[in-house]
């Protein structure tokens, strides 16, 4: 996969971060150069060929660039849409300061993007993850291609890029399945890897992943018999859709099947003790252990996991989320309290809900008072 | 009933669930109703739980599971009456197991197949300890020739404080004296009808604002026809004809729950 990097620093710290990327996973080709004055940007990229796109937040500091990334990409989008352009996905990268100068202040301009990272705390200390997820997006945005040109008449449907056989669709939300309304038209190619990407992988809702999960069948991600559980008992549960190979995901309803057909009981009315116990039954898996709950006390009818510290908590216990109005069809996020107690949550932007406001207060005064 | 009959019933029921649900969070006595968007599908699927250890025909039955619903109580108008005095109850959750027959007609038998709603409190003593209340309502179906039939009454649609929830690890129950309580007799409830009977015991300021709301309003008084007429009704037939009697008596003053 061929990546154009835009950076009008084109110094050493630009050429590490390449070098690094490409290193990490087999196929990544990153070429990287100084943003060129904007039409003749638009010419190259409409010249050459890529399968992604990386622009640093700011071009126009030491380049002959008079704009900024999200003009660029505002472009880019909307000549794709017309069908001028090809429709690969783009993604920005700056430093922590001039992110929160900007980028955290505006939020109009997040669309364009399908993902942002930090220069050095992601792109470098975390290459591995950032080459990987790289490759997963430049692959994502083919395979949406492909799925929308073989589709006929009228365009895709939303549905058609889920892998999901018909029987298995109708266990979805019809809210869900109607996302685009009933007739979608030609939706251009960002439009749908967004929708998937924010609204399908990055919430739970219709998928999880492996830590809800988890937290779910009330055993240890730990374990060791744990991956041979998702990976082969639950193999026909894994999600198949664009953006798989780095994001792993299982459809819920289809776990729920399977336990329901093997158990007999509804998970979310048993303790983690009592589903482990059914589970290891049902999968004839031993090795697996009990998650025990983060803070002693804490019940354990597990539903999420906390948004901070990626523990499993029922909501019970946990305190909502600030942010995006979830989709019926989506789950709410939640943070455990000590989490909420944390300064450091606050510091990576995750806050209680507005109208956790008075259980907060609470909170904090009987930690003060003990 | 065909099966295009009852997919259609349990679309209704579904539909009120969701409306249900959306009317707690429109009225932000709920934050996260997801519980309710989860049990309007189950239903709406077909289906429909499995009740161990209880015989029913489940080729006529639908059904849903409410996983907890969570209730936080605000602090100004906490309730009244606690013990200690210096506790204080914060949450209340809710769940539900509700497993129904499809019905012809109005007057036919008993609506439901089981029913089991745990409504538990939980609160904080004064150094901060964990407290929890519970209470129990079940649907509870005797056979005459039973030989284990137990002495205590057992209406069949009762209430029961405490029941298996009051069970705390490391028997610490302090000086709480926990016996069997009696069944109290009451209205059939479904997971509507009992989270609206919480509402109505526990948080009386939210049920109001809620009662006066449309939406929640026309999905219980649906509710309640659908489940409390045929009941009431076959209370009243053991007396001779009522038709044109003259009644005073208020029915909200009996049943203040009654839209």
């Amino acid at each position: 996969m061929r990546y154009l990097y835009l950076d009008d620093e084109q110094g050493r710290e630009t050429r590490t971060i390449v070098e690094l990327l490409e290193s990490e996973v087999e196929g990544l080709v990153i070429i990287t150069d100084a943003p060129k004055s904007f039409g003749d940007e638009i010419k190259r990229l409409k010249r050459e060929e890529y399968d992604g796109l990386m622009f640093d937040l700011r071009l126009d500091v030491k380049s002959e660039a008079e704009y900024r990334a999200f003009t660029l990409a505002q472009e880019i989008r909307t000549r794709a849409t017309e069908g001028t352009m090809r429709d690969i996905p783009i993604v920005v990268c700056s430093t922590d300061t001039k992110l929160k100068k900007s980028y955290n202040k505006d939020a109009t301009g997040h669309d364009l993007f399908d993902r942002k990272y930090l220069k050095n705390e992601e792109l470098v200390e975390k290459s591995d993850k950032v080459a990987l997820e790289l490759m997963a997006l430049a692959k994502g945005y083919k395979e949406i291609s492909k799925i929308k040109s073989k589709a006929r008449g009228a365009g895709p449907q939303l549905k058609q890029f889920f892998g999901l056989k018909d029987d298995e669709l109708a266990y979805l939300d019809i809210r869900l399945i109607e996302h685009f309304g009933k007739v979608e038209g030609r939706l251009p190619v960002h439009e749908y890897a967004r929708f998937i990407l924010n609204e399908m992988i990055f919430t739970s809702g219709p998928l999880v992943d492996a830590s809800i999960l988890a937290a779910r069948l009330g055993v240890n991600k730990d374990s060791d018999d744990f991956q041979k559980l998702i990976n082969d008992k639950l193999k026909s549960s894994i999600y198949k859709g664009p953006f798989n190979t780095y994001w792993k995901r299982w459809w819920w309803h289809s776990i729920e099947n399977w336990w329901n057909k093997k158990v007999k009981e509804n998970l979310a009315f048993m303790t983690a003790t009592e589903r482990l116990e059914a589970l290891k039954k049902a999968s004839k898996l031993e090795n697996l252990t009990l998650q025990e709950p983060r803070n002693d006390g804490d019940s354990t009818y597990y539903w999420t996991i906390c948004e901070f510290y990626k523990t499993p908590i029922d909501p019970v216990d946990g305190y909502l989320v600030q942010g995006k109005e979830p989709f019926a069809w989506q789950d709410s996020k939640y943070l455990s309290y000590d989490a909420v107690l944390s300064p450091e949550s606050k510091a990576s932007n995750i806050f209680p809900h507005q109208i956790e406001q008075e259980r907060v207060k609470e909170l904090f005064k009987m930690n003060s008072d003990t | 009933m065909s099966k295009a009959s009852k997919k259609k019933y349990r679309g209704e029921v579904s539909d009120l669930i969701r409306k249900f649900g959306e009317a707690l969070k429109a009225k932000k006595v709920l934050h996260d109703n997801k519980v309710f968007e989860d049990a309007a599908k189950q239903c709406q699927d077909g289906l429909c739980p499995v009740i161990a250890g209880i015989k029913i025909d489940y080729s006529n039955s639908w059904g849903y599971e409410l996983r907890n619903v969570i209730l936080n109580i605000p602090q100004k108008d906490k309730a009244k009456g606690i013990f200690p005095t210096d506790a204080t109850v914060n949450t209340i959750t809710f769940s539900a197991k509700v497993v129904g027959n499809y019905l012809n007609g109005e007057y036919a038998e008993d609506p439901f197949a089981h029913i089991e709603l745990n409504i538990i409190a939980l609160g904080k003593s004064k150094n901060g300890d964990d407290m929890r209340a519970c209470w129990h309502f079940d649907r509870h179906l005797q056979s005459k020739k039973d030989k284990n039939k137990p002495i205590d009454s057992h209406p069949i649609y009762h209430f029961q404080f405490a029941g298996k929830n009051l069970v705390l690890p490391n028997n610490n129950y302090g000086e709480h004296l926990v016996l069997d309580t009696p069944r109290i007799m009451h209205l059939p409830l479904d997971a509507m009808l009992g989270l609206d009977f919480v509402l109505s015991n526990f948080l009386g300021e939210q049920r109001n604002v809620l009662s006066a709301y449309k939406p929640y309003a026309d999905c219980l008084k649906e509710v309640q026809k659908h489940f409390w007429r045929p009941y009431i009704h076959s209370i009243a037939k053991k007396w001779d004809s009522y038709a044109n009697a003259n009644y005073n008596w208020d029915v909200n003053e009996i049943c203040p729950q009654i839209f």
